[in-house]
C-alpha cells in the first residue's frame, strides 16, 4: 500500500510539473498556431532564476514569484521579437524556436556556470507525514497542490472572464475574433506570457523535487510536454492536465515495476492515442 | 442620402492569383446594396478585403469618409462594421450565449436593448441559449452569426451568402430578419439566391472576373433578363 500511494503521489507530482509546461504549450499552439520548441528553455530559466532568488533571499515564495516574473519577461521578449516575425510559417517557427532553445540553454551556463546546481525544499516542506503507516513526502503534495491550483485558476479565467472567452474563441477561429473588433495580437501576447510564466513556475518547483537543476533540463521536460500536448489534444487545456497525469503516473509505475520500459511507455501511450484518436483525447477533429 | 462605404479601383491578390482587378462601388446609408455575380467572381473576396482579412494591393476603401484599407481587421470592425462570413464563423465549442458575449464591444444599456431585439427577432437563439454553437442547425448558425454582427451598434453589416445551404423555410426566416434589420442599419449583401437578393436589395452591383461591371436599382435588374442571363446565369 505504501509503495502504491507513493508511486501515485510521485506520478501525480511529476504529472503536475509536466502539466505546468504543457499547458502553455498547448494554448500557444491552439491559439497562435505556433510550435514553440523554446518552451523548455523558459522552464529551465524559471528553475535557475527561481532557485537563485530562493538561495539569495532564503524565501521559496519569493523564488517562485521571481521565476514567474522571469517567465513573463522572457515570454514577452520571445513573442515580441522572435515569434511575431514568423507567424504562419511553421518551418521558420521550428528553426527559430529550436535555435532559441539552444541559446537559452547556453546562456544559463554563461550566467550560472556549466555545473549542476543543487536545490532543496524550504524547511517547512522538508520531510514527510505519516498517515495510517504510510509515509507521504510533503514536497510532492505541495507540487500537486500548486499544480491543481494553477489548473483551477486558469480554468476559472478561461471559463468565467472575458479574456478567457476571447482565448477560447481564438483557439477556434482567430479570423472571426478579429472581425468582432478584438485585437488578437494583444491576446497572443497575454497567452504567451502566461504560458511562459507557468513553465517557469514548473521549472522552479522541479528544482527541490529532483534535487538538482541543469541546463539541459528544459529539453528533457519539453519532450514530455510535447507528448502530453499530442495525447491531450492540441489546444485543449483540460486535455493537457489529464494527459500530463497519465504520463506522470505511467512513468512512475513503469519505472518501479518494469524499469526497462519506463522510457518507452510515454511513446507507446502517444502511439496508441494517435492510432485510435489522432486528434488527441480532448482535441477537436479536423 | 450620405455615402457610408466607398471602394475605388480595389485590387486584391490571394497568393499569386489576381482576384480583384478593379472593384468600385458606393453604399448609401440605410440601403441594402447587393453584390451579385457568378461563383468565383470575387464577391466574397470583396467583403474580406473591406474587413482587412485580405489586403488590398491597390485602390482605396473609405468608410464614412475615412480611409480604412490600411487598418488591421479589428480596427475596421471597431469603426462600426459587422461581418457575417460565408461559413458563418461560429465558435463551435462556445454556447450561443458565449458566441454573442464575445462579440459585445460595450456592455451597456444600448447593447442590452439590441440583445432583447435580437432575441425577439431570432427566438431560436433564446431557446438554445446554453447550447454549443456547433450543435445548432445550419439556419440557427446563420441566425447566430447575423445576431453576433448586429449586437454592437454597427453602422454597416457585411453579410455573405446568408441563404447558402439552408432549407427554403430557413431562407425565408433569414430573409425576414434581414428585412427587419434593414430599418436599423445599412447592409452590403452577397447573395446567389436572386429571389432573396431582389426582395431585400435596393441597389445592386454585378461583379465579373474581379471587376464591377454593372450597377443600378434592383428594379432595373428585375426587368433586364439579358443582363441576368449574361452575368448571373439565370433568366
Amino acid at each position: 500500500m505504501d509503495v502504491f500511494v507513493n508511486l501515485t503521489l510521485n506520478g501525480l507530482a511529476t504529472g503536475m510539473l509536466i502539466f505546468l509546461l504543457a499547458a502553455g504549450l498547448t494554448l500557444i499552439f491552439g491559439l497562435m498556431d505556433v510550435l514553440n520548441f523554446a518552451h523548455g528553455g523558459l522552464f529551465a530559466w524559471g528553475a535557475y532564476s527561481g532557485i537563485w532568488i530562493y538561495s539569495s533571499t532564503g524565501s521559496f515564495i519569493i523564488g517562485m514569484i521571481g521565476a514567474v516574473a522571469t517567465g513573463f519577461l522572457l515570454g514577452w521578449i520571445t513573442e515580441k521579437w522572435i515569434i511575431k516575425p514568423v507567424y504562419g510559417n511553421h518551418v521558420q517557427q521550428i528553426l527559430i524556436t529550436l535555435g532559441l532553445m539552444l541559446v537559452l540553454s547556453e546562456l544559463l551556463k554563461v550566467v550560472w556556470g556549466p555545473n549542476q546546481i543543487s536545490a532543496s525544499p524550504p524547511d517547512v516542506l522538508k520531510g514527510s507525514w505519516e498517515v495510517a503507516g504510510i509515509v507521504i513526502i510533503k514536497y510532492r503534495v505541495f507540487i500537486i497542490a500548486i499544480g491543481l491550483l494553477m489548473f483551477l485558476g486558469v480554468q476559472y479565467i478561461l471559463k468565467k472572464t472575458k479574456i478567457g472567452l476571447v482565448v477560447r474563441a481564438g483557439v477556434m477561429n482567430k479570423e472571426m475574433v478579429q472581425s468582432l473588433g478584438i485585437n488578437i495580437q494583444k491576446v497572443f501576447m497575454f497567452v504567451f506570457m502566461a504560458g511562459a510564466g507557468m513553465a517557469a513556475l514548473g521549472g522552479v518547483l522541479l528544482g527541490p523535487y529532483s534535487g538538482v537543476i541543469h541546463a539541459g533540463m528544459g529539453m528533457e521536460f519539453a519532450i514530455l510536454a510535447f507528448i502530453v500536448v499530442v495525447i491531450g489534444g492540441m489546444g485543449s487545456f483540460p486535455g493537457s492536465i489529464l494527459a500530463a497525469i497519465l504520463v506522470g503516473l505511467s512513468g512512475s509505475f513503469m519505472a518501479y515495476y518494469v524499469p526497462d520500459l519506463s522510457l518507452a511507455v510515454n511513446m507507446l501511450l502517444m502511439a496508441v492515442v494517435l492510432i485510435f484518436r489522432p486528434q488527441g483525447l480532448f482535441g477537436l477533429k479536423g | 442620402m450620405s455615402v457610408h462605404l466607398r471602394l475605388h479601383e480595389i485590387e486584391t491578390y490571394i497568393g499569386q492569383y489576381h482576384i480583384l482587378q478593379g472593384i468600385s462601388f458606393e453604399v448609401k446609408q440605410g440601403e441594402v446594396t447587393v453584390l451579385l455575380g457568378r461563383n468565383g467572381a470575387g464577391k466574397t473576396t470583396t467583403l474580406r478585403t473591406i474587413m482587412g482579412l485580405n489586403q488590398a494591393a491597390k485602390g482605396v476603401i473609405e468608410f464614412n469618409g475615412e480611409e480604412i484599407h490600411k487598418n488591421p481587421t479589428y480596427r475596421i470592425a471597431q469603426k462600426g462594421i459587422g461581418y457575417v462570413p460565408e461559413d458563418q464563423g461560429i465558435f463551435a465549442g462556445l454556447t450561443v450565449e458565449e458566441n454573442i458575449k464575445v462579440a459585445i464591444q460595450k456592455d451597456n444599456a444600448i447593447t442590452q436593448e439590441r440583445l432583447d431585439y435580437i432575441l425577439h427577432l431570432f427566438p431560436d437563439l433564446k431557446k438554445f441559449w446554453k447550447r454549443q454553437g456547433g450543435l445548432l442547425s445550419g439556419g440557427q448558425k446563420q441566425m447566430l452569426s447575423i445576431a453576433r454582427a448586429f449586437i454592437n451598434d454597427n453602422q454597416l453589416l457585411l453579410i455573405d451568402e446568408p441563404s447558402k445551404g439552408l432549407a427554403p423555410i430557413m431562407v425565408e426566416k433569414v430573409m425576414e430578419s434581414i428585412m427587419q434589420m434593414k430599418e436599423k442599419t445599412t447592409i452590403v449583401l452577397v447573395e446567389q439566391n436572386f429571389m432573396m437578393a431582389s426582395t431585400i436589395g435596393d441597389y445592386f452591383y454585378i461583379i465579373d472576373d474581379g471587376k464591377t461591371v454593372h450597377n443600378g436599382t434592383m428594379n432595373v435588374l428585375r426587368e433586364d433578363e439579358e443582363m441576368r442571363r449574361k452575368y448571373l446565369g439565370i433568366a
